[in-house]
């Protein structure tokens, strides 16, 4: 489904984010990339589609060549790819539906989207993605009038407005309290078993990668260095992928 | 006993730079002629020009300048509309949060200091010259004087934006145009509205001297009453004027404070 070929990324000003990655994500994977904070999770995210242009090598999504794709391409291949961002992303003074209907933005004319004239089709697939994650009932409120958890709801409802094949969740939880941390997560997780898209979250939390993950992908430094099942992961390789023991603050605690 | 850090001395600019404003100031003032004798020689013909201004001639004011006045007004909320409106798109080229093409957001980022650099009363001699006199000359003045400070601070708020939305909104495939419609622009409509409203009182202000270049409203007949020294019709339009500026600003305050 998702597969990286010899991929690396040099930001401009020389920083090594990404070196010869080589990875393959098959469908309906729920996986999870754990490392600290600049170890590569988001430029990894990132470069599947092409927010972040690879330097070398080749990310291929679906069949499609995304690295060296055109335009017009690249719109195709990113609208079949959903993504959940940290900071949630919602346009805090538009409705909760119109930051939703921007999932449905590649589908539409321009004309369409600008006058607001949205088909009937798009608005139902937008109301059926906020009931997934049963925040329908705040459909005409403000993003801005929302809580944490809820705002990053609908930015998982927005992803899913795009009926996307695949679903990237960049540190979807880090800006929210553990209780809401994982209610996000258990819908991320249903959203993968009910409808089968491909899931990739970036966590700095161990215990909510172990809790929700299948499959772990850990990165240190930009370069891959766990590559295996969840419940085959042992402290040891945390305390390799992390380069030092595991402190109180990798973890996200209880909630019950 | 602790050892507290010793003071640093008044630095050099202070016994230089006091000193040199005070020198400067003298020079600026023999330069330009300034002399205390003439001024309260000159001062003796005030009369000329204070006993008509405190003698105002209302009737003949109200009678002969409101329809001016108001044609003022209509100069400023025509050009201030369509000025801002044209400024809407040109500020998303000239901000590098929405156009990421370093070319075409240096050619929009120029022509919009150029026409701010070009003073509105300039650009009213031009129009007059082009399109004549009256206010149509005035309208198009004005829309060059709102489209320059609507794009200058509308290009900057949006250089301040959150560009997370934008970003949200790139992922999922929409084409540039969309997500800075969808994602932009409702970030920045609040600001949007209250620049124009301080555009538009910019305007009413502005639109009053339109005429002394022969460019419409009510600056025409202050200029003509101002040839023949006739200070007693003056002072009444300026007091109409004043009052009409006051209500508009204080309506446009309000509104303000009501949209941010």
């Amino acid at each position: 489904m998702i597969k990286f070929e010899n991929v690396g990324v040099v930001y401009p000003g020389g920083v090594k984010a990404l070196e010869n990655i080589n990875l393959e994500i098959n469908e309906g994977d729920f996986v999870i990339i754990v490392g600290l904070s600049g170890a590569g999770k988001s430029t990894l995210l990132r470069s599947i589609n092409n927010l972040v242009k690879p330097t070398s090598g080749n990310v291929v999504v679906d069949g499609n060549q995304v690295t060296n794709a055109s335009k017009k391409e690249l719109k195709k291949i990113r609208s079949d790819i959903g993504m959940i961002f940290q900071t949630f992303n919602l346009v805090n003074r538009s409705s909760v539906l119109k930051n939703v209907l921007t999932g449905r933005l590649s589908q539409v004319s321009t004309i369409r989207s600008i006058t607001g004239l949205w088909p009937k089709e798009d608005k139902q697939i937008a109301f059926d993605a906020l009931e997934r994650v049963e925040i329908l009932e705040k459909a005409y409120v403000r993003g801005s009038n929302l809580s944490g958890g809820q705002q990053q709801r609908v930015g998982i409802a927005r992803a899913l407005a795009q009926k996307p094949k695949v679903m990237l969740a960049d540190e979807p939880v880090a800006s929210l309290d553990p209780v809401t941390s994982r209610v996000v997560m258990s819908y991320l997780k249903k959203i993968n078993q009910d409808l089968g898209i491909t899931t990739i979250v970036n966590l700095h939390f161990l215990d909510l990668a172990k809790e929700f993950g299948t499959r772990l992908i850990g990165l240190r430094e930009g370069n891959l260095v766990y590559d295996g099942s969840v419940d085959d992961v042992s402290d040891a390789d945390f305390e390799n992928i992390y380069g030092r023991s595991i402190k109180s603050s990798d973890l996200i605690g209880e909630d019950d | 006993m602790i050892n507290l850090p010793k003071k640093p001395p008044p630095s050099l600019m202070v016994f230089l730079g006091i000193p040199a404003v005070f020198l400067f100031s003298y020079y600026c003032f023999s330069k330009v002629g300034f002399n205390l004798s003439d001024f309260r020689e000159n001062l003796q013909n005030r009369y000329i020009v204070t006993d008509p201004l405190f003698n105002p001639k209302w009737s003949w004011a109200i009678e002969n300048a409101s329809e001016a006045i108001i044609e003022t007004i209509q100069i400023a909320i025509l050009a201030s509309i369509v000025g801002c409106f044209i400024a809407l798109p040109l500020s998303f080229y000239a901000s590098q949060t929405t156009n990421q093409n370093k070319i075409s957001f240096f050619l929009y980022k120029s022509f919009l200091n150029v026409v701010r650099t070009i003073p509105d009363l300039f650009w009213a001699m031009m129009f007059t010259v082009a399109v004549g006199l009256g206010p149509f000359a005035g309208v198009l003045a004005l829309v060059m004087f709102s489209l320059a400070i609507m794009g200058k601070l509308l290009s900057e708020t949006i250089d301040s934006i959150d560009p997370g939305p934008l970003e949200a909104a790139k992922s999922s495939g929409a084409s540039h145009n969309q997500s800075v419609f969808t994602s932009a622009l409702p970030q920045v409509l609040p600001n949007f509205t209250a620049y124009f409203l301080y555009i538009f009182e910019l305007c009413i202000r502005a639109s009053v001297i339109l005429g002394l270049v022969g460019a419409g409203g009510v600056g025409r007949i202050i200029e003509t009453q101002r040839i023949f020294l006739r200070f007693d019709r003056i002072s009444p339009i300026i007091v109409l004027i004043l009052v009409v500026v006051i209500l508009i600003e204080q309506f446009s305050v309000w509104l303000r404070r009501r949209i941010l």
